[in-house]
């Protein structure tokens, strides 16, 4: 039995909760309700099944967390409690998120919690809660301590105190930098971020807003901590989206929390896998069960493949100055690009950085769709019109519009039957490379896109989400005698690097040029004007690196940031962005980026595994695509 | 009789099980895994990762291995043991074992291993069609093997579900399975 010693809860179920205004709204139904004063902590109890929300009140606020098993062991008399040590081995990340990764286990690795949601992605295992002792040694002996309060709070339970306490320490933010130190800075929480748990089994937990004051952890001001108990079995419509596994994700300072969402054919996809995880806010396939990322990519260089890629975004850019506003904007010139035609290309920024990679879909002059990567590109382009008072609409479709690409030289043949041009003369054995058209498969009308991110024959399929399910259904049956598989993120990572095919955030940022990373073709100098085109113009000249294709020796593969060097040298000349092994080519192959000097075909280099020195491993430079660096495949008649 | 496990691993792991056993082994996904024939007797070869394969073989592996020159090790671990169960008894320890995901024991296909737990004991399921005549030939030396190739010689094949657990494990788990 629990020792019935209980805090003050604000509510306990027995009369109706205190409507806070400083805090977000209730989930679902509520059985407990507890504000932690500033440099407080409490003891709670949460049954098996049950939510525990831990809100961060004002912003910037750390609470640190601890969960033991409600009862004792009878045999040892110890209760089980977080092992962060036993939780990171287990995982393999620092600290558990919503998603597959998601629970903190005991020291006999049993799973006490799991995170269900989290608005804020930084929080801290490797460290104590605070201690009197990191106090005494600032100079502060006497003040008030997370490890102190829990020591107080956890006594009445029979628990022993300790000096310090190993909590999961949420909203603290501490990270190890590149010399191994770890460091700790003010939160990244805002008001009202939380964590929701959920219990796996009956638990004793304690929660504190940690009483540091003496340094930025709290933003130098502690402030208040609100915990709330949720009922284990929540409303079926509520549960749905309220206690839905997210992770919360902030993109820019004056955007909206994004919490992770499911795409129109997750639900079909989740039938077939568990491994799924995040991607630019969406729960995308990893692998699929009894299949894995080798079949998966093996269907789509010999037969078909099928994935998910709704987590692209969508824009619809229209209105007289639609074509000035990308023509300036987009780094292609869009002058020959007439309707049912699209190119892959970049927005840039005014010193020639790529702001993100995408395609633009030319509907008519005065409308166009790009489909890049961030959600922010809508804004960028909003705001370069309106500096240029173009009369333009810059509409976010994401949500309207989802998508899916059918890759692989059985591609067509599965379509061939399925799809209805609106255009009779029209057939997809007409429809080129680079070019669009509207049909319908069955009764469902769709964006027809002949375009990839394979290396492969394929297309894209852009539809509404409600008849998602249908046409995801409906694909696969048809491809199913042409041995087609779905394929997840990992067969496609494989595949796009095979293909020479750039990642955001991997191989450019918006510090990162188009000469850099391998797409100066896509740049137009000739356009009368387009953003950064000074810069651009002396980038392409002596662009600082430029991206190679290398092909190792040996059956090693490199990892994304490990140094290349010159033969025999100790200098670096480069470095590697991407690397797999190409089952394919049978060989380790990366894409890196090195100083244009060694960039050269078939110039052999040295890419530093290990720690660099250890073991270094020769290279050969060679065209950034690996696997048909013509194209071949892709432009097949 | 015990069967007999090969463990190989280590940076050529992928490339040495293929110079063996033909390039099909480098299209399965770990867990995954396929039947075959060296030197005149069946190989079941496991796909455990990228690079780790575990094989089913009565002959001695050292000695195909060894003329190779390549970064791999092949053992056969003291601690590891295999039996096999019937499909009844599949069908009833899918019941009751677990799995951890994004592991699924759900609809187990032939081909296909799973790491399980039974209550504290650990195992690997392994599901797959052994080869029972040893003088078919389906894969020479420099000759690849094919799926089709496999499915001819269908006739001669027997299903099989292998467990793989701790010998500390093997009689208790044995008797559990037993007991289902």
């Amino acid at each position: 039995m629990l020792v019935a010693v209980e805090q003050d809860s604000v509510f306990g179920g027995k009369s109706e909760p205190i409507q806070y205004a400083d805090i977000p709204a209730s989930l679902g139904t509520v059985v407990a309700e507890y504000r932690i004063a500033p440099g407080e902590a409490i003891a709670y109890t949460v049954a098996q099944g049950q939510y525990v929300q831990i809100i961060d009140v004002c912003g910037s606020q750390c609470s640190d967390f601890l969960a033991f098993s409600a009862e004792p062991d009878p045999e040892t008399t110890l209760r089980q409690e977080i092992d962060s040590t036993v939780t990171r081995t287990l995982s393999s990340v620092a600290n558990p998120q919503a998603g597959l990764h998601s629970k903190y286990f005991s020291q006999t690795m049993q799973p006490l919690v799991e995170v269900i949601k989290a608005t804020c992605t930084r929080h801290d295992s490797f460290l104590l809660a605070c201690t009197p002792r990191y106090y005494e040694d600032a100079g502060y002996p006497g003040h008030p301590s997370c490890s102190q309060n829990f020591n107080q709070v956890l006594a009445p339970y029979g628990i022993a105190s300790r000096p310090g306490w190993p909590a999961v320490n949420f909203f603290f933010n501490t990270e190890v930098d590149c010399h191994g130190s770890i460091v700790a800075q003010e939160s990244w929480s805002c008001p009202g971020d939380y964590v929701l748990l959920q219990a796996h089994q009956d638990l004793l937990c304690a929660s504190s807003a940690c009483p540091d004051d003496i340094d930025a952890a709290n933003g130098w001001q502690p402030t208040p901590i609100h915990i709330r108990i949720y009922a284990a079995q929540q409303e079926a419509s509520t549960a749905r989206l309220a206690f839905a596994r997210a992770i919360g994700k902030r993109i820019a300072a004056d955007y909206p929390l994004r919490l992770t969402q499911e795409s129109a054919f997750t639900p079909r996809i989740r039938q077939l896998t568990d491994d799924l995880v995040e991607y630019n806010g969406f729960w995308v396939p990893n692998s699929f069960s009894y299949q894995g990322d080798q079949a998966e990519y093996w269907a789509l260089r010999r037969r078909a493949a099928l994935m998910d890629l709704s987590a692209l975004r969508k824009f619809d850019i229209t209105g007289p100055d639609a074509f000035s506003l990308l023509q300036y904007a987009f780094s292609r010139n869009l002058d020959k690009v007439v309707p049912g035609r699209s190119v892959y290309g970049c927005l840039l920024n005014p010193h020639g950085g790529i702001i993100d990679d995408g395609i633009v879909f030319c509907f008519s002059r005065a409308h166009y769709r790009y489909v890049g990567n961030c959600d922010t590109d809508g804004d960028w382009l909003r705001c370069v019109a309106q500096n240029q008072s173009w009369t333009v609409n810059v509409e976010a479709v994401s949500d309207r519009i989802h998508n899916l690409a059918l890759q692989g030289p059985k591609s067509r043949s599965i379509l061939e039957p399925l799809v209805t041009f609106s255009q009779p003369t029209e057939t997809l054995s007409k429809l080129g490379y680079f070019r669009f058209s509207a049909v319908k498969i069955g009764n469902i009308p769709l964006l027809l896109s002949r375009t990839g991110y394979t290396g492969e024959l394929g297309y894209e399929l852009f539809v509404d989400p409600h008849q998602g399910e249908q046409l995801w259904d409906i694909l696969l049956t048809a491809g199913k005698p042409f041995g087609l598989k779905p394929l997840g993120m990992k067969a496609l990572d494989r595949a796009r690097i095979e293909a020479g095919l750039l990642a955001s955030g991997v191989e450019f940022d918006d510090l990162t040029s188009p000469y850099q990373v391998g797409i100066g073709w896509s740049v137009s100098l000739k356009k009368p004007t387009l953003i950064g085109k000074a810069a651009l113009e002396a980038i392409r000249l002596h662009p600082p690196k430029v991206a190679v294709g290398l092909v190792l020796e040996g059956c090693e593969t490199a990892t994304s940031g490990q140094n290349v060097y010159a033969e025999g040298e100790r200098w670096r000349i480069g470095q590697i962005t991407s690397a797999t092994f190409s089952p394919i080519l049978n060989r380790s192959i990366a894409m890196a980026q090195v100083v244009p000097e060694y960039a050269q075909t078939d110039t052999v280099v040295e890419v530093g595994l290990l720690d660099g020195f250890k073991r270094r491993v020769k290279a050969t430079i060679g065209p950034l695509a690996a696997f048909d660096p013509s194209k071949s495949r892709v432009k097949a008649g | 009789m015990d069967q007999i496990l090969w463990d190989i691993a280590g940076t050529d792991g992928l490339i040495v099980v293929q110079s063996l056993l033909g390039k099909s082994v480098g299209y399965l996904a770990p867990f995954q895994s396929l039947e075959t024939v060296l030197a005149g007797k069946p190989c079941s070869v496991l796909r455990l990762c990228d690079r780790n394969f575990r094989i089913r073989y009565a002959g001695d592996m050292t000695q195909h291995i060894s003329p190779l020159k390549s970064s791999v090790s092949v053992r056969q671990y003291e601690w590891l043991k295999a039996f096999s169960i019937s499909s009844e008894q599949l069908q009833s320890l899918t019941k009751r074992a677990t799995v951890r995901l994004p592991h699924r024991l759900v609809g187990l296909p032939n081909h296909q291993a799973v790491p399980a737990q039974l209550d504290t004991i650990s195992m690997v399921i392994w599901r797959h069609t052994s080869l029972e005549s040893r003088s078919q030939r389906v894969y020479e030396r420099g000759r690849e093997s094919s799926s089709e190739k496999d499915s001819e010689k269908a006739s001669s094949e027997k299903r099989s579900v292998d467990i793989h657990t701790s010998w500390t494990d093997v009689e208790r788990l044995k008797e559990k399975i037993n007991n289902l």
